[in-house]
């Protein structure tokens, strides 16, 4: 409506203007048309004034003021205004029409009629007036794109196939097809479905230096409404058999505020957890935690998805797939305690069944006397507490029980410190009478890894008989959806409820954290670090000694902690009697928090922790003819980056035909190989990593690739009209919806490039100054005639 | 081999302090120190609290496998608070029980009451890096409670002596099956013959039902934890000792041969060890009474006392 008022108006349309120049080619010299104007104005205030029929001043003016407007519109007029354009000269140019052929054009929300229909209506029917009204000015070559772009011979090449849309590629590829004609322009039809913005970035760059217009047509409907989608997934890529983990979930949605919907976890069609989530707003997401375990070991393929909802368009962005590697295997982990007591025991005894987790047991019971329990070797730890950084490095997580800083040499600290920062290991450290602050920690090497700051500023740490408090430790915000802190079994009703824990009565359960005993503290501990998490924070039911400072039982003391520190994470538990939420009067017999929390403790420590050789693939799940980029990155012993492997990739297709393939070592960083390989075919490839490092023979856990057809493309269903309108203003062209593009070849026909006539076009009989002429000329007889002087 | 325990220094038997020859306290601690209370303040209260306890107020007793119930109970206080209020280390916790029968020369849950605890404790810290609970005088803490008494289950170590004259009741009886089973241990010590252990083995049988006893084998990991324990010691009550001068089975040939015992749960775990024809907490006790007593039985019951808690703290 606003386009066709306006090019009555301006006699052109709007897009003339955009990319026209205005002279003024009039012969009057300007001069002389000023005095004129001037002249004219005088005139006739003049009469107004002082002739026959005297007038009140502030009419007077008005009907100056009138007057003089419509003299004004006259002299513009005797200026000449002139609209100076570039134009294609008919038949002399090129314009490139490229449509989207990806899967996501099959979704039907042009009035209901799939978007690749009306596409392909538009711009590659030979019944299209559209394509019959451009062709007039221009040769109009016909491309199509997906993954990959290619000429378009025939319309019914368009069958909205493709898995993935990458325009960049797409654009460049026209570009360079046509580098040789005069191509005025390129008509982009899509629905702006892009799945590789760095391309992206690098087309609009040559786009731009070469002054090639993009006309951005998209097709479909911005908003979907109503909209469910599942926009992101996070989940550890590893997971130790039985392990709760945790799958972040983003929902994004349009049209369901208010709507609770449930988000399953399913395996093979059957849900293995479920969460609900309540939608808010008009448009909007909100994440969701599902908490899950996966008991058989192997590659798993999970589906994260939200169930269709009623109006919905596109129900295929309500799933996403993903791969879980579901290790088995034991993980080491050292505990090393200085003094016998019952903490040790009972954490043994709480992870006993879990034949995932071997935590090896050095027991200090005497001046250099140690009990070692389930070691591997009689060599194992022989010589006490490990020595050498290979020796250490052998374990996954080290736990430090109530052990003074003086039992360690000043290299045994630093091999800690290197043993969580290089070699990318956990290291937890209990309280105790000799931990921390109390056991000579601060100022030593050490202490910096401590995500809570043990040097507290209220007063002396020396000894430990001056200060104990019991403490009811209880989840914070970061805590409640921790894994680490996931106690209740998967599955579980109450679970769902309380993520903490479901009711104490029931058998084999868990006790929610505020029903559980205090526990005690002997170690002052002061403020979390700025990077740290807190997990567990601890309500203060009684202090003993003046150490802690008045203001101690007012304040929530951190008392689980972590950060992240290098490659590994470094954790503080600052309570001795953890036992107690096994022993004492208070918890059922039968209750298994204590056994839970050590368990998802020391997993979640011994999850992510690095091998000396590790591999990955870029994705898992690719597109076809999308290429699998492999890294691997080789340490050695002590975990420093090895650069002169051999490191070689066995590539086995799912036919189980195999291939290898050397992956080189990246110069620009320390340690890591690359190389990429083409899957030939759709279906699971395995690609198994090793690396010879001299006579060191490493292998990696197999990596698992999905070829095939990708969801990626359905994700975001809505036109991405932003997107769009991006592409063409910054390549100086135009976005139009579909019901726009009767301006389309008029926007065409205007452009600098390709071979171009220069064209002037008077402007000096636009409607509008007629129009605006007349509406003066009225507004001064309705006022003369108010007046009385008409 | 993963499972298995094994020690570096499995060294010789604790022998590094020595004892104050010929004096009435064990030397671990300077007289002053250690001594809460004199032999005649315990046996006022421990008359004071017989008196009270001959009140109708006793509840029913059991034993022998059978329900024998008695009106009243003779129970002795130990005349201190639960739990020692400092915090943070081994607490030695010994079970209080009404006496149903008598054994010869026995005492009811108070044998080698309590200066088995101090001089044990005192040892334990001594001669490992072990932290003892204290009180806030400084001196070791140790506990005595009833096994109905909730602040049983923030103890894991429990100790009971003679227990050949042990009666539980009822709710005695569960509260003993749930502290062990919920991971606590106990340690009975200082029965002899044959009519002691029927009768607390029978005792056990309604706690632990369906628990096997088994012997500790020579080679069990337990006795070479600290110290290396060749054999177990046979330790007599120090009475019996110089009255029979220099004998050590209090029963003749019934209670020839000293043993360890144990019932394990599904898991290997061991609840209950038994000292049988031993009076190993005597060895404790008598530290400092005897130069020729503690030479002959301290280092082994020290060493044996050792290996029993630092196992049972680890395991």
């Amino acid at each position: 409506m606003f386009d066709n008022v306006f090019e009555y108006l301006f006699k052109y349309p709007q897009v003339a203007y955009e990319r026209g120049e205005i002279i003024w080619s009039g012969s009057w010299p300007p001069l002389l048309l000023l005095g004129v104007f001037v002249a004219g104005a005088g005139l006739v205030y003049a009469s107004y004034r002082w002739g026959r029929a005297r007038t009140l001043v502030a009419a007077t003016w008005t009907l100056v003021l009138l007057r003089a407007a419509g003299l004004a519109v006259l002299l513009v007029c005797l200026l000449r205004p002139t609209l100076v354009l570039s134009t294609a000269v008919p038949q002399q140019n090129v314009a490139a029409v490229i449509i989207d052929d990806s899967r996501s054009m099959e979704i039907p929300d042009e009035e209901s009629r799939p978007r690749a229909e009306v596409a392909r209506e538009l711009f590659a029917s030979e019944e299209s007036a559209l394509l019959e009204s451009v062709s007039e000015r221009f040769m109009v070559r016909h491309f199509r794109f997906s993954a990959l772009a290619e000429r378009l011979r025939d319309s019914g090449e368009l069958d909205a196939s493709g898995t993935r849309s990458l325009i960049g590629p797409a654009l460049d590829f026209v570009r360079q097809e046509l580098a040789t004609l005069p191509l005025s322009g390129i008509v982009l039809v899509t629905d702006g479905g892009d799945q590789d913005p760095e391309a992206l970035e690098d087309a609009l760059l040559g786009l731009r230096a070469e002054g090639i217009p993009v006309h951005a047509v998209g097709v479909g409907r911005e908003s979907l409404d109503p909209e469910v989608e599942i926009e992101r997934v996070e989940i550890p890529r590893t997971v130790i058999q039985g392990s709760t983990v945790i799958a972040d979930v983003v929902v994004a949605h349009t049209g369901l505020g208010g709507v609770t919907v449930p988000v399953n976890l399913e395996e093979s069609g059957s849900i293995l957890a479920t969460e609900e989530v309540e939608l808010t707003g008009r448009t909007g997401s909100a994440t969701v935690r599902i908490p899950f375990s996966l008991d058989d070991p192997g590659v798993r393929n999970l589906r994260i998805r939200v169930p269709a909802q009623e109006g919905e368009v596109v129900e295929e962005n309500n799933a996403r797939d993903i791969h879980v590697e579901v290790r088995d295997g034991r993980e080491k982990i050292l505990y090393y305690e200085g003094q016998p007591r019952f903490e040790v025991g009972f954490l043994r005894q709480a992870v006993r069944e879990d034949q995932n987790l071997q935590v090896v047991v050095l027991q200090r019971t005497g001046e250099d006397r140690f009990v070692r329990l389930d070691v591997d070797s009689g060599d194992e730890l022989s010589g006490g507490f490990p020595s050498t950084r290979e020796e250490l490095f052998e374990y996954r997580a080290l736990i430090l029980g109530s052990v003074e800083a003086s039992s360690f040499t000043p290299d045994q600290l630093r091999m800690i410190v290197d043993f969580v920062d290089r070699r990318g290991g956990s290291l937890l450290v209990l309280g105790g009478p000799a931990a921390l602050a109390e056991g000579g920690f601060a100022g030593t090497a050490l202490a910096p890894l401590f995500p809570i700051e043990i040097a507290p500023p209220f007063g002396e740490v020396e000894g430990t008989e001056d200060f104990w408090a019991t403490l009811r430790l209880l989840p914070t915000r970061s805590g409640m959806t921790h894994p680490a802190l996931s106690l209740a079994e998967e599955g579980a009703e109450e679970e769902e409820e309380n993520p903490g824990g479901d009711e104490g009565e029931a058998e084999g359960g868990v006790t929610p954290w505020e029903e559980l005993p205090p526990l005690t503290t002997v170690n002052l501990v002061g403020e979390s670090r700025p990077g740290a998490t807190v997990l567990l924070e601890g309500e203060v039911q009684e202090v003993f000694g003046t150490r802690a400072g008045p203001d101690f039982a007012e304040r929530a003391s951190p008392v689980f902690a972590f950060q992240r520190y290098g490659a590994g994470l470094s954790a503080v538990l600052a309570v001795h009697d953890t036992w107690l939420w096994q022993m004492h009067a208070d918890i059922p017999l039968e209750d298994e928090t204590h056994e839970r929390f050590w368990q998802q403790v020391l997993r979640w420590m011994v999850q992510e922790v690095p091998e000396p050789l590790e591999a990955a693939a870029a994705e898992t799940r690719v597109a076809p003819a999308q290429p699998v980029e492999l890294v691997a990155r080789v340490s050695s012993e002590e975990f420093l980056p090895v650069n002169d492997a051999q490191v070689t990739a066995r590539i086995i297709d799912p036919f189980g035909a195999e291939e290898e393939l050397a992956l080189t070592w990246d110069l620009d960083r320390d340690g890591e190989y690359r190389g990429s390989f083409l899957p030939a075919v759709d279906g699971p490839y395995e690609v198994e990593v090793s690396a010879l490092d001299g006579e060191r023979a490493l292998a990696a856990p197999p990596l698992h690739i999905q070829a095939g057809v990708l969801d990626e493309e359905l994700q975001s269903g809505a036109m991405r009209g932003n997107l769009l309108r991006r592409i063409a203003s910054e390549t100086n062209g135009q976005f139009y919806t579909v019901g726009e593009l009767d301006r389309l070849p008029e926007a065409l026909r205007y452009t600098d490039r390709g071979t171009v006539v220069q064209e002037e076009r008077d402007l000096w009989d636009l409607p509008l100054f007629f129009f605006l002429l007349m509406a003066l000329l009225f507004a001064e007889w309705v006022v003369r005639r108010q007046l009385g002087l008409a | 081999m993963p499972g298995s325990a094994s020690t570096r220094a499995a060294g010789p038997r604790p022998e590094a302090a020595a004892p104050t020859r010929g004096g009435r306290r064990p030397a671990v601690l300077p007289r002053g120190e250690r001594q809460i209370w004199t032999r005649w303040q315990t046996r006022a209260v421990a008359a004071g609290l017989a008196l009270a306890a001959l009140l109708p107020t006793g509840g029913p007793v059991h034993a022998q496998g059978s329900r024998v119930t008695i009106g009243a109970v003779r129970v002795m206080s130990p005349g201190r608070p639960l739990l020692p209020e400092v915090p943070g280390g081994f607490t030695f916790c010994r079970l209080m029980y009404a006496r149903i029968r008598a054994e010869q020369r026995g005492q009811g849950w108070r044998t080698d009451y309590p200066d088995a605890e101090y001089n044990l404790t005192t040892r334990l810290s001594q001669l490992t890096p072990t932290r003892v609970s204290g009180w806030l005088d400084g001196r070791p803490g140790f506990a005595v409670l009833r096994a109905t008494d909730p602040e049983l289950f923030r103890c894991p170590f429990l100790f009971s002596s003679d227990v050949g004259t042990v009666g539980l009741s009822e709710d005695e009886i569960e509260g003993l099956r749930e502290y062990l089973l919920k991971g606590g241990f106990l340690w009975a010590d200082d029965f002899w013959g044959r009519r002691a252990w029927t009768h607390w083995t029978e005792l056990l049988a309604e706690i632990l039902p369906g628990l096997e006893i088994e012997e500790l084998p020579p080679d069990h990991p337990l006795l070479s934890i600290v110290y290396q324990v060749e054999r177990i010691p046979q330790i007599p009550s120090i009475q019996y000792w110089r009255q029979s001068g220099g004998a050590t089975s209090e029963l003749g040939a019934m209670s020839a041969t000293p043993r360890l015992r144990v019932i394990r749960d599904e898991t290997g775990r061991i609840l209950v060890l038994m000292s049988h024809n031993t009076d190993i907490a005597d060895g404790w006790e008598r530290e400092g009474e005897d130069y020729g007593f503690f030479a002959r039985f301290s280092p082994d019951a020290y060493a044996l006392g050792i290996n029993i808690l630092v196992w049972m703290m680890t395991h």
